[in-house]
Formats: structure tokens, sequence, C-alpha cells
């Protein structure tokens, strides 16, 4: 019997060694392109949110839970995936059900013209991989996913073990979402072509669609949940304007059930949306469109008696520096005015490296600017280092500089051609001024640019 | 279902769990029935074919024991049925397009309707097995076995079913009517084995698959060293592939306590032609030694009669593995070195090199080399891509593909050769200390318990990241499995 035992105990020992090296490999091999903002739903207190936005991009790239925390004190959530199909949003409503017992689920549904319960199946893997294992995500991948495919669901490494060649330092770092499962987009795409399809043009709604659309109405209707459909707007094509139909046909199936439904194609100039500036894509709102968009929430949400409880919380609002960090790191990179970038800069709580070619030439630019600098530079080449409050200067010409800005390591090469590296990237003194810019809030070097002082715009 | 599938890592522990927990007299009717399903996953209407043999062999065996009068009858009439089965389902087609072929050359048109079925699989192993158990029972070896489910599990056991060994009657079938009891140590060994055959098929030959296939697949853009590359990396997946289905059919055997032949002892180590036949694919070669050479008079007539023996054996083992007249020429070459051999030693006592430590490496490096060429035939799709590959490897010295980064426009990229290079040095420091008879499962067993499970778990986590498997490829069945 103690024979037995001791066997016992030793397969098992190992059993547990083993999985838990092949758990750790398996979150380092595993894709993790939306791991981050779809897991931020997941880490969320439990009961704690008022809403929570379902769907595909559509959603994540629109919905912005920390503009109706600070405007009308909403504390929701966006659960969004790729490609999210109708199938797939009726088990995030149940799992939004089951964690958060939300007052109100918003659900997008673009997807709502697919006949079929899975389009992609990597658009299912990239939901899968972030959700935690649950009876419902079992339920799931049973309902949606073929035979044929689910060992990939069911141990991961079956399909991600060949990663081992693609792997960065992103797979073994724990990346951070700071925007509560929102992914603001900011370039600007001129859909000019933007077509609305009138309302009483109409097309049956697919049965699939329909059949989870009233799955969703039911569980939320026995969770004492308020449901909301919403479909955002995009450049239709002729090959895309029958799904316009369809989301007109919502409308008149919605009616029938009694469910508020708000058709975004209908409701731009209510909105207010540009088509010539509030677009990042021909299927996405940009950030200056999701603004509307969310506002629009806002207000809607709020006159069902969201965010009444009062708007105070200091983590939401320590959490939401992060989410100002994370809008402006996006929003430096697409400055292209030099002035305009400097400006931006001086205005935020950053941190910076200057690599100044030549000092008296930067102090003139500084001067026809109307800026001050307060510090002294010293002849020629030199680096300017503000961090924490401390300004630090070194000469690049017969001078050196071996110092650590953020836990990167700054070190000047010296020479006929001098140059900075940072980390390991070596930098030339090719502009007349090299800007590195830290934002301690996030953690991140932000942005790097090359100024030159005759020219207009920024050199990336 | 194949070893390296998902469903075996259920189906084995499950059956493993419930053998041992069951009474020894059950042991044998769940070990049947398991190796039923096993069979039947394949496809359910093979068991038909199976059960057919069994059958037959069996009633032989018993008809042998009575009817003394008739053994001859029996046993040709046994090995008639069974040759049938074998020759409707694997040669009919093959045969039908060499009779076509034939009569179209003399300017007869004739017409064989086409048999479309699929070859079940293991059929040519396990009526080799019946086949060897009825000639056991006629030679006086072995007596007939009057337990049908006993003579059942032993043609149907599941580790050795579908690709070997061919056991012997004298080996397996009084194993099946012993007890079988727990035992730690050798449930560890034969674990052990399974896991370096899962790395042997996984890691080395299902890679190497890739290289091999990209460029026998389109053997018409390579030339010179890539096609030697190609074709030494098919010698060495084509041993991994085999070697690694005996070794977890062995290992899978020995969890349970029995005890299958040895197959493969470090075949590349051979240091002639004949002494690779005794080290490849060990259970075949004496199968064919046993009833089939020795029946024709083996080495003890003439010396034409004996190199015809040998010629017939090699040719017949040639088709063994294949319906394709590429097998047949592999089996001939093979036969035909074996002649050579034969003659350069007796007939003129012919010493090519010393017994010197650098004697034997260039007697094992030459019969390396005559059995790799052998192994184009084996490989290349017909007899016109085997000579074109032949004439292309020899058409130009292309040796600045080693240092141009040309190696990794062949299937795999850097990454995956530095993976196959390491895992063959693993390999050959594995064979090597097996050649020189160092029994690694018992030095691991001497290390202490850390070592061992961080030996384990190392395993078997880089048979999981580096091995072939899963979604991202197709599967790569064992290639012995077509026979």
């Amino acid at each position: 019997m103690k024979r037995k035992l001791s066997i016992v105990i030793k397969v098992l020992a190992f059993v547990i060694l083993l999985s838990m090296i092949l758990a750790e490999c398996n979150h380092i091999l595993m894709t993790k392109d939306e791991e981050s903002r779809i897991s931020s739903f997941y880490e969320e207190e439990r009961d704690s949110l008022e809403a929570v936005f379902i769907g595909s991009s559509h959603i994540f790239v629109t919905a912005y839970p920390f503009q109706l925390w600070e405007d009308y004190g909403i504390k929701s959530s966006v659960l969004g995936g790729n490609g999210m199909g109708v199938p797939m949003e009726y088990y995030c409503v149940k799992d939004a059900i089951r964690r958060q017992h939300p007052d109100v689920i918003v659900v997008e549904l673009y997807k709502a013209y697919l006949d079929e319960k899975l389009e992609y199946i990597s658009y299912t893997h990239g939901m899968a991989n972030a959700m935690p294992r649950s009876a419902n995500m079992l339920r799931m991948l049973t309902d949606l996913i073929p035979k044929e495919n689910r060992a990939e669901f069911a141990f991961p490494l079956y399909l991600y073990h060949a990663r081992w060649k693609e792997l960065t330092q992103e797979d073994f770092e724990e990346q951070v979402c700071h925007t509560k499962g929102a992914s603001p987009q900011f370039n600007v795409y001129d859909a000019s072509a933007f077509t609305e399809v009138e309302e009483k043009e109409t097309q049956e709604v697919p049965k699939t669609a329909m059949t989870y659309i009233e799955k969703m109405i039911d569980v939320c209707a026995e969770n004492n949940v308020e449901l909301i459909f919403t479909v955002m707007p995009y450049e239709a094509s002729g090959k895309t304007k029958y799904q316009q139909k369809i989301f007109n046909k919502l409308g008149e199936e919605l009616a029938d059930r009694n469910v508020p439904y708000y058709n975004f194609f209908h409701m731009m100039d209510e909105v207010g949306i540009d088509v010539r500036t509030d677009f990042c894509d021909d299927a996405h709102l940009n950030y200056e469109g999701g603004q509307k968009v969310t506002a629009y929430f806002g207000e809607m949400l709020s006159e069902r008696g969201l965010g009444e409880k009062g708007g105070k919380d200091s983590q939401w609002d320590e959490d939401m520096k992060a989410w100002r960090s994370h809008i402006k790191s996006k929003q430096i990179k697409m400055i292209d005015d030099k002035n305009e970038y400097l400006d931006f800069i001086s205005e935020g709580n950053y941190e910076y490296i200057l690599m100044v070619k030549d000092s008296s030439d930067f102090t003139a630019f500084l001067d026809q600017k109307g800026t001050a600098f307060d510090v002294k530079l010293p002849e020629g080449r030199c680096i300017y280092i503000y961090d924490d409050g401390k300004k630090s200067v070194y000469p690049a010409d017969g001078g050196k500089v071996e110092t650590e800005f953020n836990e990167r390591w700054v070190q000047s090469t010296e020479g006929k051609k001098p140059a900075v590296m940072l980390d390991k990237e070596t930098y030339k003194f090719s502009e007349d001024l090299k800007i590195f810019v830290y934002d301690k809030e996030i953690n991140q070097m932000i942005d790097t640019v090359g100024i030159n002082y005759s020219q207009d715009k920024v050199v990336r | 279902m194949l070893f390296n599938s998902i469903q075996f890592l259920f189906f084995f522990p499950i059956v493993i769990l419930i053998y041992f927990c069951i009474p020894q007299k059950l042991k044998i009717y769940w070990l049947l029935a398991a190796s039923y399903y096993f069979y039947m996953c394949w496809n359910v209407k093979y068991i038909v074919l199976l059960l057919t043999s069994t059958v037959i062999t069996y009633a032989a065996s018993l008809l042998l024991e009575v009817g003394k009068k008739y053994k001859k009858l029996i046993v040709a009439g046994s090995f008639l049925a069974n040759l049938s089965i074998l020759a409707l389902f694997k040669y009919y087609n093959f045969f039908g397009d060499a009779i076509t072929a034939l009569f179209g050359n003399l300017g007869i048109a004739v017409s064989i309707p086409e048999f479309d079925v699929l070859l079940p699989v293991g059929i040519s192993f396990y009526i080799f097995q019946a086949l060897g158990y009825t000639m056991d029972v006629y030679r006086g070896e072995v007596k007939a076995e009057k337990n049908f489910v006993n003579y059942a599990l032993f043609v149907s056991f599941f580790p050795q079913l579908v690709a070997g060994p061919i056991e012997r009657t004298k080996n397996l079938l009084h194993q099946i009517k012993e007890p079988h009891y727990f035992d730690e140590k050798r449930v560890a060994y034969g674990l052990q084995l399974m896991v370096w055959g899962l790395f042997k098929k996984l890691v080395i030959a299902d890679k190497a698959a890739i290289l091999v296939d990209t460029v026998y697949g389109n053997y018409q853009i390579y030339s010179g060293w890539e096609l030697v590359i190609a074709t030494m990396l098919f010698a060495v997946q084509i041993y991994c592939d085999f070697s690694s289905y005996s070794d977890i059919a062995i290992g899978a055997a020995q969890v349970m306590g029995f005890t299958l032949m040895q197959n493969f002892r470090q075949p590349y180590f051979s240091q002639s032609v004949s002494e690779f036949w005794r080290r490849w694919h060990i259970s075949l070669s004496t199968w064919f030694r046993d009833y089939l050479y020795i029946p024709l008079g083996g080495g003890r007539c003439r010396p034409l009669r004996h190199y015809m023996n040998l010629m017939i054996v090699f040719l017949v083992s040639g088709l063994w593995h294949g319906a394709n007249w590429t097998y047949v020429i592999w089996g001939g070459i093979n036969g035909f070195y074996q002649i050579i051999e034969n003659v350069l030693k007796k007939r003129f006592g012919c010493k090519l090199s010393s017994e010197r430590f650098g004697g034997k490496v260039f007697r094992m490096f030459s019969t390396f080399l005559l059995i790799n060429f052998s192994w184009i035939f084996f490989r290349a799709d017909n007899l016109a891509a085997a000579l074109g590959i032949i004439r292309r490897m020899f058409s130009v010295n292309n040796a600045w593909l080693f240092f141009d980064g040309s190696l990794s426009g062949m299937g795999l990229d850097f990454k995956d050769l530095f993976v196959l290079f390491i895992s063959l040095e693993v390999l050959a420091g594995v064979s090597i200390l097996q050649y020189c008879n160092v029994h690694i499962r018992e030095c691991i067993a001497r290390q202490n318990i850390v070592f061992r499970y961080m030996l384990y778990a190392a395993s078997i986590v880089s048979i999981i990241i580096f091995g072939v498997y899963g979604a991202a490829y197709d599967a790569t069945s064992f290639i012995y499995f077509q026979f």
C-alpha cells in the first residue's frame, strides 16, 4: 500500500511539474494580438461595471469606457474581438452577465449579415486565447467549432507550438491594457464615398444571426439586464450595400421584440460624424468619430440611470491617467508640423532626450519660437536629458555620456562623427535636433523624431 | 489511430489503467477489445479482413494437428487465402497495370478493371505474422493454439498490429497466456522508450520529411548536393520514422508486461550490406529468411542457386514494401549488393579495408552510401524520377550552397535546420551508446529523481514544441503504414 502511494505521489508530482512547464510554454507561444485587450475585461473586479460593450472591431475602436467615466461617471468595459460573429457575441453576453451582471449590455451587430456560426477560425482563436476557461467557454467551443478543430482549442499548444520561430520580446513580457478594452485609431481616411441605404430598403436577416440575437434577448431578459443593439457606420461599397439592408431589417425585427437598436448609418448627422475626418479606414471610425459615438452612448446610458452612483473611484481616476497617456502616445505620432510637435510635448508631462547638432542654432531656433530654455548648453553637439525633473547636459564633441534613462542605457560614441546609443540602437546627429520622448505614465518611449529648423515637418 | 495523435494520448492511458485494475483472466479480453477498437479507428470495415485472416490461420493450425495427411494442402490453402487477400488489396492494380503495359507493348489492347479500394492499414504485417504462425505449426515448432481469444490477440495485439515488429509465435504467444503485473521500473522503461520513439518521429523524421518532400517533389529544380542532402535526410527520415514506430510499439508492450522483439539495431553503423539487413527491420528480414529464403535452399546450395535465392528474397521484399516498380528495383539493388559482397568475400577473399578504427569507419561510410543510393529508388515517385535524380545529382558540384544560405531554400528555414541538426546529434549520441551496448534507461534510472524528472520534462516539452504535428501541418503518417 505504501509503495502504491509512493508511486501515485511521484506520478502526481511529475504531472504537476510538467503541467506548470507546459502552461508557461502555452502562454509564451500563444498569439497575443488581442490578449491584453480582451483579458482586461476579465480582470475587472466582479460586479463592478454598469455597462459592457460587446462586438467586433467596430465597437472596440469606437466605444471608450474612460470617456464615459470622465464625462458621465459610468463604469464600463469593452469585450471585443476581431471579426466577432453574432454567435460568439451570445457567449460573450453570457460571460458579461456571469462576471459583471451589468445594468446594460450594448452589442454591436456588424456580422449579422453572416449566415454561419464561424467565419474564420482565426477570429475565434483570438477570443479563445484570452478568455479564461469556463463552462461557458466549453459550450462555446462545442457549439461553434468544427470537430476537427477542437483539439487546437482544448490544447492550444497543438496549434501554437510551431510559433517558437516567431517569438519576440512581446511574447515574454506581460502586456498591459490601459484602455478598458478599447482600441482607438488615429489615422484619417476620407470616407466621402459613404452612402446611406434608405431605411425602407431591407433584406432578410440570416437565420443563424437571428437565432443568436434571440438567444441574447432571452438570456438578458432572464437576468434582468437591459440589452441594446447597435451597428456602427462604415463606407459601404457596391458589394456591401446589402449589409445595410440587413441592418435596416434588424431595426424592424428588434422593434417587434421591443429591444432598443441604434443604427448609426442613419444617425450620422445626429451624432455629427464627418465622413472626411472621422474614419480611420473604410470600415472603422477613428478617435474623433469614436468620441462622438461614445458621447452619444454616454447620453443614452445616463438617461437610463447609469452613472448615478457617483463618479468617485480613485482607482479609475488613477487608471484614467494611463488612458490619457495612451491617447497622447498615439496622437503624437500623427503630428507632422514641428511647431505643433514641440507644443505638444511641452504641454505634456514627458521626459526626453535631445540630441542637439549645434547648440547656438538650437538657442536661436527657440528664441525665434519665443520659447525659453533655462539650461546653458555647451558649444557644438550636445545631449540634453530631462529625467524625473533633473536636467543633465553632456557635450558630444570631446565629451561623453554614459548614463541610465528610465532603465535604458544612454551612451555616446566618440570620434569624427559622434553618435548616441540608446540601448542597442545607434542614432547619429543627422538632423538639427533629435527628440526621444518618454512617457512615465505608461513606461514607454512613445516617439522619436528629427527636426530640421528650416523645414516645417518633423522627420521620422 | 496514429501513435502521434490526440486519440492515442487518451486511448493508451485508459487501456493501461483498466488493464492493471482488472483480474488476470479478463486482461486478454480487454486487450483484444482494445486492439480491435484500435484497428477499427482506421476504418470499421477493416476488421473483417483482420478477422478473416485470423479465422483462416486459426482453423488451418488446428487442422494441421488433426489432418496430418493433408498438411501441405492445408498450409498451401492458408497461404493462398491470406496472400490472395493481400494481393487483391495491395497488388491487384499494380499487376493489372503491368499486364496491360506488357500486352500493350505486344500490340494487344487489354482492359483490366481497376479495384478501387483503400489499402487496409497494416495488412502486410498481420498477414505475415499469421502466416508465420501457420508455418511454425506446420513445422512442429509450436503447438496449435486452441484458445481462439489467445490466438486472436496474438494476431491483433495493438502495439505491433499496423507496422510491426512482425512477431514470432515462439516469442509472443506464450506471453499472452502468462500473467502480467504492474512493475514500476518496467512501466517507466516502457514509457521512456515511447517518448524516445515520439521524439524520433515528430522532431526528426517529420522535420526531415519537409525537406525531402520539397526536393523530391520537385527534383527538376534541384541538383548536385541539394539532392545528396535530401537523399541522406531521407535515410534519416525512414530510419527514424520506422524505428520510432517500433520503439513506441515495444515501449507500449513493455508497459503492459510484454517483450516484443527488437526491430532495429543501429543499422547505419553496419559495415556491410549483409550486416545492414541483419540490423534493419529485423522482424521482416528474419521472416523472409525463415519462411522464404531457407525453404528455397538459402545459402546451402550451389553459388548460382544461392544468388538466385538472395535475389528472389530481395525482389519479393521490395514488392512487399510497395506496389510499384521502384520498390522492386530497390529490393533488387540490395540483393545485387549482397551478391557482390558474397562474391568478393568468398570467391576472391577480398578484404577492402583493415579492422582498425579507420577501416571500420570506412566500411560504415561506404555501406551507408550504398544503402543511400538504393533509397533513391525507394523514395522517388517512379523510375523516371529516380533516374532523373541520379543524373542531376552528378550533374554539378554546387558545394557553395553550404555557405551562401541556399540550404534554407529547400523547405526548412535555418531555425528548423538548427533544431534538426541538434536532434541528429542527440540521435547520434544515443545510437553510439546503444551500439556500445550501454543500457541508457538503466543509466537514467540510477540518477536522482530531480535529474530524471527534469530529463523527462525536457524530452516531452521538446517534442511538444519542436515536433511536427497539429493544425499547422498535415498529420504526417508513418511511412510504413502503406504496407
